[in-house]
């Protein structure tokens, strides 16, 4: 017996010895906690991107302790990382926990097959919206929460060089005749009018969508809520308006094959004395142009409504964009904080960094280190942000379905030829077939 | 040899691997894509079944028979442009010696080992509407007159793509073809000689028919790489401005991923497979081989 018991303590030891190790691995030394792993996966869509995504790497480690964050910066366009996390989602989520959506018709199948969490509780625990501005809070059709707010608030107006227009003899356009007669102008001395990203499609439906603001407003509304179809409402008169600019020579040769980044370098470079793009862009220019760069609201289609521009204006908040937790995700409430913290780095990155006051969050309560010295411009555009009157998502957002939102950018690419052939009739039936589209 | 071949069992194991990998990459994704095109989805949800719903929606669909007949009038451009004018341009290569022949031979394989991504960038340079390369060649030729959008243009946007892959494509079909022409025992050259045949007769006589079926294979490659045109418009126009230069291939991508649509996507990509099929049969039809006797 006696020489029994070393052997029993010994086969005692192993099994102990074992678990104690084991415990070890899966805790970490000594007791540590195991980090969680997550996955990310951002659109690198640009360079501002590229910034966020090394910013996010230097503060994900202080933001959110006990999490291991993969992030995987894809670059391409966004309908190609949308395929992907599609893609992924069909077949399992597998490495997939939280994702950029870019939302409005892009995200409808994912919410369709359940694939996103819904939010509420987990942003409630976080108290996430005492962070956020109110506005902010755009539920689904069923009241959740999907997305954390990410992209900065945005409406659709026209930028121009200041520098340009002076050297003309020219001042903002408030109305089309103004407008027309600007580009007129600029022609003659040999700079593009305006640039646009034609082979996109969706910057000149903006336009088109832009110019039939200032007449009626609810156009968009009343054809996304099948009262009217697109032939029946502004529409008709924002589209002849591009297609006078067009027969004008407002933009340049190639603007139909001309994407973001082409129409971007134009404007930004000095070739080009206007731009139709979004007010994401505001910061951005203000910076690289060094503040040679003002906006100006889609101008009124008669002189009576001069005063009307500006008052109405697409834009806002995108329903179910913004940082998306997978509803498979093992982790669902660190996914949750690793989508906050996403946001808000971005967000401070816009504010800080970029010069973009027009985030979808209090700057304090995310910790932006102190306000910066926005530009002219920028302050003028944040005052007027709160007299706008009436505000309704852009059209390529709205759209209630993908093949709706192709519809529409598609038809609008092929409006920019300026082909004989296709003129204002053809392109208002294409935007109706597009709206009937399922 | 014999003794394992008369053997089932030995047939079927050494089968089995190829079988297998034929079965799961080939075979099974092709009946898979017969059921789907009978069904509605978006990749995600659960489908449903729609009958012939798909089917019926493409062909009252313009744009998808807009796209087909690009699709065809690449597949004929391929045919005459790369496969008809390859071989004219082998046969003519394989009668220069020396350095110059290598150097047009090296001329040929170079779009060939490029990327189509670079390619397709390249072609955006020389197709610019503003300063691109053919535009300003035509100022120095003094055919200035002659500019224009090439890409946006509906009357040129469909050429323009259709010698993209031309181009990229021809050197492999100058391979194909001068490595046909080399296995040609040099004999009944040196008899036609002899017999006084001139170049015209020698090729029409001799060098073609014994060329066929590597004719057939370049025919063959010609026609479906044209059908299924995808690479350079996704690059290039991702199918536009508009629909111009919308292919059924990138027709069918949209539908899939664009519109999610894998229903109607996998109906366009049966009727893809029946088309090339039709093709393919034509071409073997037409190059079918005659018993040849020198």
């Amino acid at each position: 017996m006696k020489r029994c018991v070393p052997k029993l303590v010994s086969l005692a030891a192993v099994p102990i010895l074992a678990m104690a190790l084991g415990s070890c691995g899966a805790n970490g030394a000594f007791g540590a906690k195991k980090p969680v792993k997550l996955s990310l996966y951002i659109q690198q869509s640009d360079d501002k991107m590229t910034q966020a995504v090394a910013m996010m790497k230097d503060e994900f480690p202080k933001m959110l302790p006990g999490i291991e964050v993969t992030i995987n910066a894809i670059p391409g366009e966004a309908q190609a990382f949308e395929n992907k996390i599609r893609t992924m989602i069909a077949a399992g989520g597998n490495g997939l926990d939280v994702w950029w959506e870019r939302g409005g018709s892009f995200a409808v199948p994912i919410l369709q097959a359940k694939g996103a969490l819904a939010l509420d509780d987990n942003l409630a625990a976080e108290k996430f919206w005492d962070k956020a501005i109110p506005s902010a809070k755009v539920p689904n059709a069923d009241g959740k929460v999907y997305a954390v707010p990410f992209e900065t608030i945005f409406y659709e107006i026209m930028f121009y060089n200041p520098e340009i227009f002076k050297a003309h003899g020219l001042t903002p356009p408030k109305t089309v005749a103004d407008l027309k007669n600007a580009v007129k102008v600029l022609k003659k001395a040999g700079v593009t009018p305006i640039a646009v990203a034609g082979k996109d499609g969706w910057p000149a439906a903006m336009m088109v969508e832009g110019f039939s603001y200032p007449k009626d407003p609810e156009a968009t509304k009343k054809v996304v809520e099948k009262k009217a179809n697109f032939s029946e409402t502004s529409y008709s008169e924002g589209a002849q308006v591009v297609k006078e600019l067009l027969e004008l020579g407002a933009f340049s040769k190639n603007v139909a094959m001309d994407d973001y980044s082409t129409a971007e370098g134009l404007f930004v470079s000095g070739k080009a004395a206007m731009i139709a793009n979004g007010s994401w862009a505001l910061g951005d220019y203000n910076t690289k142009m060094k503040g040679n760069v003002d906006y100006f609201y889609y101008p009124a289609l008669a002189e009576a409504d001069a005063a009307k521009a500006g008052q109405n204006v697409a834009g806002g908040v995108k329903k179910n964009a913004g940082m998306m937790v997978y509803a498979g995700s093992k982790h669902p409430k660190e996914a949750t904080k690793l989508a906050i913290a996403t946001a808000e780095v971005y967000n401070r990155l816009e504010y800080e960094k970029l010069g973009n006051p027009f985030i979808a969050y209090n700057p304090e309560k995310i910790g932006c280190a102190s306000a910066p010295a926005f530009g002219p411009a920028v302050q003028r555009f944040a005052s007027d942000i709160g007299k706008f009157q009436y505000v309704y998502g852009f059209v390529q957002d709205v759209m209630p379905s993908a093949a709706g939102t192709n519809g529409v950018m598609e038809a609008t690419s092929k409006l920019m030829t300026n082909s004989a052939g296709y003129g204002v009739k053809e392109y208002l039936a294409d935007l109706d077939k597009a709206a009937k589209e399922e | 040899m014999k003794k394992i071949l008369s053997n089932k069992l030995h047939i079927a194991l050494f089968c089995a691997p190829a079988l297998l990998l034929f079965g799961g990459f080939v075979l099974y994704p092709l009946l898979n894509l017969v059921y789907m095109s009978f069904r509605n989805s978006d990749g995600l949800s659960i489908s449903v079944f729609t009958g012939l719903r798909n089917y019926a929606r493409l062909a009252g669909d313009a744009a998808f028979l807009k796209a087909n007949a690009s699709s065809l009038f690449l597949c004929a451009f391929a045919i005459v442009g790369d496969a008809v004018l390859g071989i004219a341009v082998a046969i003519l290569l394989s009668t220069l010696k020396g350095p110059l022949q290598k150097a047009f031979r090296i001329a040929f394989l170079i779009p060939m080992v490029l990327s189509i991504s670079v390619i397709s960038q390249l072609w955006l340079a020389v197709y610019h509407a503003e300063w691109g390369l053919l535009n300003s060649f035509l100022d120095f030729i003094g055919l200035g007159s002659l500019r224009r959008s090439w890409l946006i243009d509906e009357r040129t946007a469909m050429i323009c793509i259709a010698v993209v892959g031309m181009w990229w494509i021809f050197g492999y079909i100058v391979l194909l073809a001068y490595s046909g022409l080399k296995s040609i025992p040099e004999q009944y050259y040196e008899a036609a000689k002899i017999d006084g045949a001139g170049f015209l007769t020698t090729t029409f006589k001799i060098t073609l028919p014994l060329l066929s079926e590597v004719s057939k294979v370049c025919l063959v490659f010609s026609a479906v790489g044209g059908l299924y045109t995808f690479p350079q418009v996704y690059i290039m126009t991702g199918g536009g401005p508009g629909d111009l230069t919308q292919t059924v291939m990138m027709y069918m991508y949209k539908q899939v991923f664009s519109n999610q649509r894998f229903g109607l996507g996998a109906a366009v990509a049966m009727v893809a497979i029946v088309e090339s099929a039709i093709v393919i049969a034509l071409i073997n039809r037409l190059m079918s081989r005659r018993d040849l006797q020198f």
